[in-house]
């Protein structure tokens, strides 16, 4: 892995391609890649992929799932809102767990069964989105977490006064 | 993360289909590595002065737990000499 990151993009996409088709000839069937978005403001006619984490009016989060092919070609996208819930209510587990059985099963009709699962933010639906991913029928091979910490890169907001 | 090389880095892989097992060990990776509660410190910004105030908290708290673990295992040994020997 030190030899992959240090010796250039060319030896990268190699390695990474190496390992994609591993996976494909363990598994037997392609892995897809699932993003799980939590604490991010969501709008379901806008559909606009903000992380923020509190409404200015009313303290809401939400949980949006996009499943993506091994070539970051976009699939499946779904999220809280799209399921029909609103302001807070998107932000519970039991919605997370909704968007994750609709986006299992809209993969599931594209033809994919191995996911790996990469999850963003802290917030009430991280662990039911997953929950939602198995229910609906996705087998996970590997959970990442990709929460954005920045290193000392943009001022967050003032801190709260209780 | 799009510059550095993916599911290499804060990545458990799923044993015998048991994914609640393996998120549970990723959150202890996780806050082990101090992560968690970086991530929950950023989400609000943090004054120098209060920065200084949490970490000098935090360091003699630490050597407060220290102190006292020590204590309890010096206390807690069995080979001790009889206090009350000759009675």
């Amino acid at each position: 892995m030190q030899a992959a990151r240090s010796a250039g993009s060319w030896l990268l996409r190699s390695w990474a391609c190496a390992r994609t088709n591993r996976y494909e000839a363990v598994i037997g069937t392609s892995a897809r890649i699932i993003h799980t978005g939590a604490q991010e403001l969501q709008d379901a006619a806008a559909k606009k992929e903000v992380e923020k984490v509190v409404a200015p009016s009313s303290s809401s989060f939400s949980t949006q799932i996009q499943v993506v092919s091994a070539a970051n070609q976009p699939l499946a996208r779904t999220s809280c809102g799209t399921e029909g819930f609103r302001n807070a209510k998107k932000g519970t587990g039991i919605a997370a767990q909704t968007a994750g059985i609709a986006a299992a099963v809209k993969a599931i009709g594209k033809g994919i069964t191995h996911v790996r699962v990469v999850v963003k933010g802290l917030g009430p639906g991280r662990l039911s989105a997953i929950k939602g991913l198995t229910m609906g029928g996705l087998e996970v091979i590997s959970i990442t977490d990709n929460t954005p910490i920045p290193h000392n890169g943009c001022r967050p907001r003032k801190a709260r006064r209780l | 993360m799009a510059n550095h090389l993916k599911f290499i880095a804060r990545t458990v892989m799923v044993q015998e289909g048991n994914v609640e097992g393996t998120y549970r060990t990723l959150n202890r990776i996780l806050t082990m590595d101090g992560l968690t509660e970086d991530i929950k410190r950023r989400r609000y910004c943090e004054n120098p002065c209060r920065r200084w105030q949490r970490e000098s908290y935090e360091t003699c708290r630490r050597i407060s737990n220290m102190e006292m673990a020590h204590k309890i295992n010096f206390l807690m040994q069995k080979n001790r000499t009889d206090p009350w020997q000759g009675c």
